[in-house]
Protein backbone atom coordinates (compact mmCIF):
# COMPACT_ATOMS: atom_id res chain seq x y z
CA UNK A 1 0.00 0.00 0.00
CA UNK A 2 1.14 3.50 -1.33
CA UNK A 3 0.59 6.77 1.13
CA UNK A 4 -0.52 7.77 -2.50
CA UNK A 5 -2.68 5.44 -2.98
CA UNK A 6 -3.99 6.02 0.92
CA UNK A 7 -4.47 9.89 0.86
CA UNK A 8 -6.49 9.12 -2.53
CA UNK A 9 -8.73 6.82 -0.19
CA UNK A 10 -8.98 9.24 2.53
CA UNK A 11 -9.71 11.88 -0.32
CA UNK A 12 -12.62 10.01 -1.57
CA UNK A 13 -13.99 9.79 1.91
CA UNK A 14 -13.97 13.04 1.84
CA UNK A 15 -15.52 14.18 -1.16
CA UNK A 16 -18.55 11.58 -0.64
CA UNK A 17 -19.27 12.96 2.65
CA UNK A 18 -19.40 16.47 1.52
CA UNK A 19 -21.26 15.13 -1.32
CA UNK A 20 -23.67 13.04 0.73
CA UNK A 21 -24.30 15.67 2.97
CA UNK A 22 -27.14 18.34 2.59
CA UNK A 23 -25.51 21.93 2.29
CA UNK A 24 -24.71 22.88 6.14
CA UNK A 25 -25.37 26.31 5.54
CA UNK A 26 -27.94 26.66 4.27
CA UNK A 27 -30.41 23.84 6.12
CA UNK A 28 -32.49 25.51 8.74
CA UNK A 29 -31.77 24.84 12.64
CA UNK A 30 -35.25 22.54 12.96
CA UNK A 31 -33.80 20.84 10.13
CA UNK A 32 -30.30 20.08 11.50
CA UNK A 33 -32.43 19.02 14.68
CA UNK A 34 -34.08 16.69 12.91
CA UNK A 35 -31.85 15.06 11.22
CA UNK A 36 -29.71 14.82 14.49
CA UNK A 37 -32.77 13.14 16.39
CA UNK A 38 -32.75 10.78 13.39
CA UNK A 39 -29.10 9.77 13.76
CA UNK A 40 -30.30 9.07 18.07
CA UNK A 41 -28.37 12.67 18.74
CA UNK A 42 -29.79 14.52 21.93
CA UNK A 43 -29.08 18.06 20.84
CA UNK A 44 -29.17 18.97 24.89
CA UNK A 45 -26.73 16.49 25.54
CA UNK A 46 -24.25 18.45 22.90
CA UNK A 47 -24.95 21.38 24.40
CA UNK A 48 -23.85 19.97 27.92
CA UNK A 49 -21.00 18.54 26.49
CA UNK A 50 -19.42 21.57 25.43
CA UNK A 51 -20.41 23.55 28.40
CA UNK A 52 -18.31 20.97 30.00
CA UNK A 53 -15.46 21.46 27.87
CA UNK A 54 -15.57 25.10 28.43
CA UNK A 55 -15.91 24.90 32.30
CA UNK A 56 -12.78 22.18 31.92
CA UNK A 57 -10.24 24.44 29.76
CA UNK A 58 -11.30 27.76 31.85
CA UNK A 59 -10.57 25.24 35.14
CA UNK A 60 -7.33 24.24 34.02
CA UNK A 61 -5.95 27.83 33.15
CA UNK A 62 -7.15 29.32 36.35
CA UNK A 63 -5.05 25.83 37.94
CA UNK A 64 -1.98 27.33 36.55
CA UNK A 65 -2.56 30.65 37.87
CA UNK A 66 -3.40 32.08 34.61
CA UNK A 67 -6.72 34.24 33.62
CA UNK A 68 -8.89 32.10 31.71
CA UNK A 69 -9.71 33.75 28.50
CA UNK A 70 -13.22 35.74 28.09
CA UNK A 71 -14.27 34.00 25.08
CA UNK A 72 -14.57 30.96 27.76
CA UNK A 73 -16.79 32.64 29.69
CA UNK A 74 -19.15 33.73 26.70
CA UNK A 75 -19.03 29.91 25.91
CA UNK A 76 -20.01 28.73 29.38
CA UNK A 77 -22.65 31.85 29.04
CA UNK A 78 -24.25 30.60 25.95
CA UNK A 79 -24.53 26.94 26.76
CA UNK A 80 -24.86 26.57 30.07
CA UNK A 81 -28.77 25.71 31.31
CA UNK A 82 -31.69 28.09 30.84
CA UNK A 83 -31.55 29.06 34.35
CA UNK A 84 -28.16 29.40 34.97
CA UNK A 85 -27.29 33.39 35.07
CA UNK A 86 -24.95 34.74 32.06
CA UNK A 87 -22.23 36.77 33.10
CA UNK A 88 -22.09 38.50 29.68
CA UNK A 89 -24.98 41.03 29.40
CA UNK A 90 -25.99 40.99 25.87
CA UNK A 91 -25.74 36.86 26.00
CA UNK A 92 -27.94 37.27 29.37
CA UNK A 93 -30.65 39.21 27.01
CA UNK A 94 -30.07 36.43 24.12
CA UNK A 95 -30.33 33.74 26.67
CA UNK A 96 -33.83 35.53 28.55
CA UNK A 97 -35.51 36.23 24.93
CA UNK A 98 -34.59 32.31 23.71
CA UNK A 99 -36.52 31.16 27.49
CA UNK A 100 -39.18 33.35 26.69
CA UNK A 101 -39.43 32.56 23.28
CA UNK A 102 -40.05 28.89 24.52
CA UNK A 103 -43.74 30.09 26.19
CA UNK A 104 -44.77 31.98 23.24
CA UNK A 105 -43.85 29.67 20.39
CA UNK A 106 -46.24 27.25 21.32
CA UNK A 107 -48.82 29.50 21.32
CA UNK A 108 -50.37 28.94 18.04
CA UNK A 109 -53.86 31.47 16.57
CA UNK A 110 -56.77 29.86 15.87
CA UNK A 111 -57.92 30.55 12.77
CA UNK A 112 -61.58 31.99 13.18
CA UNK A 113 -62.52 30.28 10.41
CA UNK A 114 -61.53 26.69 9.44
CA UNK A 115 -61.65 24.99 6.29
CA UNK A 116 -61.07 21.69 4.69
CA UNK A 117 -59.28 21.38 1.42
CA UNK A 118 -58.39 18.42 0.04
CA UNK A 119 -55.53 17.56 -2.67
CA UNK A 120 -54.47 14.53 -4.16
CA UNK A 121 -51.01 13.32 -4.66
CA UNK A 122 -51.82 10.96 -8.04
CA UNK A 123 -53.82 13.85 -9.49
CA UNK A 124 -51.13 16.48 -9.35
CA UNK A 125 -52.77 18.39 -6.47
CA UNK A 126 -49.99 18.84 -4.93
CA UNK A 127 -46.64 20.51 -5.49
CA UNK A 128 -43.89 19.20 -5.27
CA UNK A 129 -42.81 21.15 -2.26
CA UNK A 130 -45.94 20.56 -0.34
CA UNK A 131 -45.86 16.66 -1.05
CA UNK A 132 -41.73 16.59 0.29
CA UNK A 133 -42.59 18.28 3.04
CA UNK A 134 -46.17 15.97 3.57
CA UNK A 135 -43.48 13.25 2.93
CA UNK A 136 -40.74 15.21 5.87
CA UNK A 137 -44.06 14.81 8.54
CA UNK A 138 -45.01 11.13 7.50
CA UNK A 139 -41.12 10.16 8.36
CA UNK A 140 -41.21 11.99 11.63
CA UNK A 141 -44.39 10.85 12.71
CA UNK A 142 -43.25 7.51 12.21
CA UNK A 143 -40.05 8.23 13.90
CA UNK A 144 -41.59 9.60 17.01
CA UNK A 145 -43.93 6.46 17.24
CA UNK A 146 -41.15 3.83 16.36
CA UNK A 147 -39.28 5.43 19.25
CA UNK A 148 -42.59 5.46 21.67
CA UNK A 149 -42.70 2.04 21.07
CA UNK A 150 -39.38 1.06 22.03
CA UNK B 1 -0.22 33.33 13.87
CA UNK B 2 -3.00 31.92 15.40
CA UNK B 3 -5.56 34.14 17.27
CA UNK B 4 -6.67 32.53 20.30
CA UNK B 5 -8.59 36.10 21.29
CA UNK B 6 -11.47 34.42 20.10
CA UNK B 7 -15.35 36.03 19.90
CA UNK B 8 -18.65 34.04 20.08
CA UNK B 9 -21.23 36.91 20.40
CA UNK B 10 -22.37 36.91 17.26
CA UNK B 11 -22.06 32.83 16.54
CA UNK B 12 -24.36 30.47 17.89
CA UNK B 13 -22.30 28.05 19.14
CA UNK B 14 -25.10 25.32 19.53
CA UNK B 15 -26.30 25.19 16.13
CA UNK B 16 -22.49 25.32 15.26
CA UNK B 17 -21.98 21.82 16.90
CA UNK B 18 -25.12 20.42 15.35
CA UNK B 19 -24.01 21.24 11.88
CA UNK B 20 -20.76 19.88 12.73
CA UNK B 21 -22.12 16.68 14.26
CA UNK B 22 -23.91 16.25 11.44
CA UNK B 23 -21.12 16.36 8.90
CA UNK B 24 -18.77 13.70 11.26
CA UNK B 25 -22.08 11.44 10.55
CA UNK B 26 -21.81 11.90 7.07
CA UNK B 27 -17.94 11.34 6.96
CA UNK B 28 -18.41 8.68 9.37
CA UNK B 29 -21.56 6.91 7.40
CA UNK B 30 -18.97 7.57 4.11
CA UNK B 31 -15.93 5.62 5.32
CA UNK B 32 -16.44 2.13 3.73
CA UNK B 33 -16.79 -0.07 6.57
CA UNK B 34 -19.03 -3.07 6.09
CA UNK B 35 -21.71 -2.13 9.16
CA UNK B 36 -21.64 1.62 9.75
CA UNK B 37 -20.04 2.24 12.98
CA UNK B 38 -21.01 5.05 14.97
CA UNK B 39 -18.26 3.78 17.76
CA UNK B 40 -14.78 3.36 16.20
CA UNK B 41 -13.28 0.47 18.05
CA UNK B 42 -10.37 0.73 20.19
CA UNK B 43 -10.70 4.29 20.07
CA UNK B 44 -14.89 4.72 21.13
CA UNK B 45 -14.95 8.17 19.54
CA UNK B 46 -18.59 8.36 17.70
CA UNK B 47 -19.57 11.59 15.28
CA UNK B 48 -20.49 13.82 18.20
CA UNK B 49 -17.45 12.91 20.46
CA UNK B 50 -15.41 14.34 17.45
CA UNK B 51 -17.78 16.92 16.77
CA UNK B 52 -17.29 18.25 20.58
CA UNK B 53 -13.48 17.37 20.63
CA UNK B 54 -13.01 19.77 17.24
CA UNK B 55 -14.64 22.55 18.55
CA UNK B 56 -13.08 22.13 22.14
CA UNK B 57 -9.52 21.99 20.21
CA UNK B 58 -10.42 25.63 18.96
CA UNK B 59 -11.49 27.01 22.25
CA UNK B 60 -8.82 25.27 24.31
CA UNK B 61 -6.00 28.09 24.60
CA UNK B 62 -3.12 26.01 24.83
CA UNK B 63 -3.65 24.39 21.75
CA UNK B 64 -1.76 26.55 19.12
CA UNK B 65 -2.75 23.97 15.94
CA UNK B 66 -6.27 24.69 16.12
CA UNK B 67 -7.21 28.57 15.77
CA UNK B 68 -8.60 31.18 13.52
CA UNK B 69 -5.94 33.42 11.45
CA UNK B 70 -6.47 37.00 10.19
CA UNK B 71 -5.89 35.94 6.78
CA UNK B 72 -9.44 33.55 6.86
CA UNK B 73 -11.14 36.35 7.13
CA UNK B 74 -14.09 37.83 9.46
CA UNK B 75 -15.19 35.02 11.51
CA UNK B 76 -19.11 33.96 11.03
CA UNK B 77 -20.80 30.64 11.61
CA UNK B 78 -20.35 29.87 7.92
CA UNK B 79 -16.61 30.47 7.75
CA UNK B 80 -15.95 28.60 11.01
CA UNK B 81 -18.20 25.57 10.33
CA UNK B 82 -15.95 25.40 6.84
CA UNK B 83 -12.39 25.64 9.21
CA UNK B 84 -13.89 22.97 11.63
CA UNK B 85 -14.91 20.55 8.45
CA UNK B 86 -11.43 20.55 7.61
CA UNK B 87 -10.08 20.13 11.36
CA UNK B 88 -12.48 17.19 11.81
CA UNK B 89 -11.83 15.77 8.90
CA UNK B 90 -7.62 15.54 9.72
CA UNK B 91 -9.03 14.43 13.48
CA UNK B 92 -10.82 11.56 11.56
CA UNK B 93 -8.16 10.56 9.39
CA UNK B 94 -5.74 10.79 11.65
CA UNK B 95 -7.92 8.51 14.09
CA UNK B 96 -8.11 5.90 11.40
CA UNK B 97 -4.61 6.10 11.02
CA UNK B 98 -3.73 5.44 14.55
CA UNK B 99 -1.12 2.22 15.25
CA UNK B 100 -4.02 0.88 17.37
CA UNK B 101 -6.58 1.16 14.46
CA UNK B 102 -4.21 0.07 11.85
CA UNK B 103 -3.00 -3.10 13.50
CA UNK B 104 -6.06 -4.14 14.49
CA UNK B 105 -9.70 -3.67 13.21
CA UNK B 106 -12.53 -5.90 12.24
CA UNK B 107 -13.75 -6.15 9.19
CA UNK B 108 -16.40 -9.42 9.43
CA UNK B 109 -18.26 -8.89 6.11
CA UNK B 110 -14.70 -8.61 3.84
CA UNK B 111 -13.00 -11.71 5.51
CA UNK B 112 -12.08 -15.12 4.19
CA UNK B 113 -12.90 -16.78 7.46
CA UNK B 114 -15.69 -19.17 7.46
CA UNK B 115 -17.47 -17.27 10.20
CA UNK B 116 -17.06 -13.88 8.79
CA UNK B 117 -14.66 -12.58 11.40
CA UNK B 118 -10.79 -11.47 10.91
CA UNK B 119 -8.64 -9.19 11.81
CA UNK B 120 -7.31 -6.64 9.16
CA UNK B 121 -5.00 -3.46 9.38
CA UNK B 122 -5.93 -0.26 7.68
CA UNK B 123 -3.85 -1.08 4.92
CA UNK B 124 -5.45 -4.62 3.91
CA UNK B 125 -9.04 -2.99 4.21
CA UNK B 126 -7.65 0.00 1.59
CA UNK B 127 -6.15 -2.91 -0.49
CA UNK B 128 -8.82 -5.52 -0.64
CA UNK B 129 -11.33 -2.46 -1.56
CA UNK B 130 -10.87 -2.73 -5.23
CA UNK B 131 -10.61 -7.28 -5.17
CA UNK B 132 -13.61 -8.57 -6.82
CA UNK B 133 -14.85 -9.87 -3.87
CA UNK B 134 -15.25 -7.05 -2.08
CA UNK B 135 -16.98 -5.57 -5.04
CA UNK B 136 -19.39 -8.08 -5.32
CA UNK B 137 -19.61 -7.40 -2.00
CA UNK B 138 -20.48 -4.17 -2.18
CA UNK B 139 -22.71 -4.45 -4.86
CA UNK B 140 -24.86 -7.01 -2.70
CA UNK B 141 -24.75 -4.24 0.08
CA UNK B 142 -25.85 -1.29 -2.41
CA UNK B 143 -28.88 -3.65 -3.69
CA UNK B 144 -29.79 -4.74 -0.25
CA UNK B 145 -29.92 -0.85 0.54
CA UNK B 146 -31.66 0.48 -2.27
CA UNK B 147 -34.52 -2.36 -2.04
CA UNK B 148 -35.38 -0.30 1.65
CA UNK B 149 -36.26 2.30 -0.77
CA UNK B 150 -38.64 1.17 -3.06
CA UNK B 151 -41.44 2.83 -1.63
CA UNK B 152 -39.86 6.18 -2.10
CA UNK B 153 -39.13 6.10 -5.81
CA UNK B 154 -37.47 9.88 -6.10
CA UNK B 155 -35.06 8.89 -2.92
CA UNK B 156 -34.32 5.77 -4.41
CA UNK B 157 -33.05 7.63 -7.26
CA UNK B 158 -30.82 9.80 -5.74
CA UNK B 159 -29.14 7.23 -3.89
CA UNK B 160 -28.73 5.07 -7.06
CA UNK B 161 -26.84 7.38 -8.52
CA UNK B 162 -24.81 8.41 -5.58
CA UNK B 163 -23.78 4.66 -4.42
CA UNK B 164 -21.49 4.36 -7.70
CA UNK B 165 -21.17 0.05 -7.87
CA UNK B 166 -17.36 0.50 -8.96
CA UNK B 167 -16.68 3.33 -5.70
CA UNK B 168 -17.59 5.65 -4.28
CA UNK B 169 -18.31 8.28 -7.27
CA UNK B 170 -21.02 10.91 -6.05
CA UNK B 171 -22.01 13.80 -8.36
CA UNK B 172 -22.47 17.44 -7.13
CA UNK B 173 -26.30 18.87 -6.88
CA UNK B 174 -25.89 20.46 -10.46
CA UNK B 175 -24.68 17.75 -11.94
CA UNK B 176 -27.71 15.63 -10.56
CA UNK B 177 -29.94 18.69 -11.09
CA UNK B 178 -29.51 18.16 -14.85
CA UNK B 179 -29.46 14.46 -14.28
CA UNK B 180 -32.76 14.35 -12.91
CA UNK B 181 -34.28 17.36 -15.03
CA UNK B 182 -35.18 19.29 -11.49
CA UNK B 183 -33.79 22.40 -9.74
CA UNK B 184 -31.00 22.33 -7.21
CA UNK B 185 -32.97 23.50 -4.26
CA UNK B 186 -35.05 20.41 -5.75
CA UNK B 187 -31.94 17.81 -4.96
CA UNK B 188 -31.06 19.96 -1.74
CA UNK B 189 -34.56 19.01 -0.31
CA UNK B 190 -33.88 15.00 -1.53
CA UNK B 191 -30.76 15.37 0.06
CA UNK B 192 -32.12 16.35 3.25
CA UNK B 193 -34.49 13.70 3.37
CA UNK B 194 -32.37 10.77 1.98
CA UNK B 195 -29.91 11.36 4.79
CA UNK B 196 -32.58 11.52 7.51
CA UNK B 197 -33.84 7.76 6.12
CA UNK B 198 -29.81 6.56 6.02
CA UNK B 199 -29.26 8.23 9.82
CA UNK B 200 -32.51 6.09 10.71
CA UNK B 201 -31.11 3.02 9.17
CA UNK B 202 -27.82 3.62 10.60
CA UNK B 203 -29.37 3.50 13.95
CA UNK B 204 -31.36 0.98 13.50
CA UNK B 205 -28.31 -1.19 12.39
CA UNK B 206 -26.47 -0.16 15.45
CA UNK B 207 -29.30 -1.28 17.83
CA UNK B 208 -29.48 -4.30 15.90
CA UNK B 209 -25.71 -5.09 16.45
CA UNK B 210 -26.16 -4.08 19.91
CA UNK B 211 -28.96 -6.60 20.63
CA UNK B 212 -26.96 -9.49 18.47
CA UNK B 213 -24.25 -8.68 20.87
Amino acid sequence: MTKKNREKFFERVRADAERFCPDLTSISKSEVSDLLASAGTDAGSLRRRLNESAKKLALAQMQRGNKAPAYLQDVKDMTGAPDEPAKNPKIAVEKAVKWLDGFVEKIVAVPKQITVERAYRKTGDLSKKDAALLDQLEEKLKDTVERENE
Amino acid sequence: MVVKALSFCEIDLEDLLQRLTLYAYALFGCFPHPSFEPVMRYHGASPEDLAVATLTRLLDPDDKTVGWKPAYGPMTRDSLLAFLKAVLVHDFIDMKRKRMYKSSIYLPLLSDSENGQEEKTLDDFIEKLESPEAKAIRTEQREQLLSKFNNEPELKELLTVQLDPDGYQAYTNKELAVLFSISVDEIENRKKRLMNRLLRLQRQAQGSAVDAR
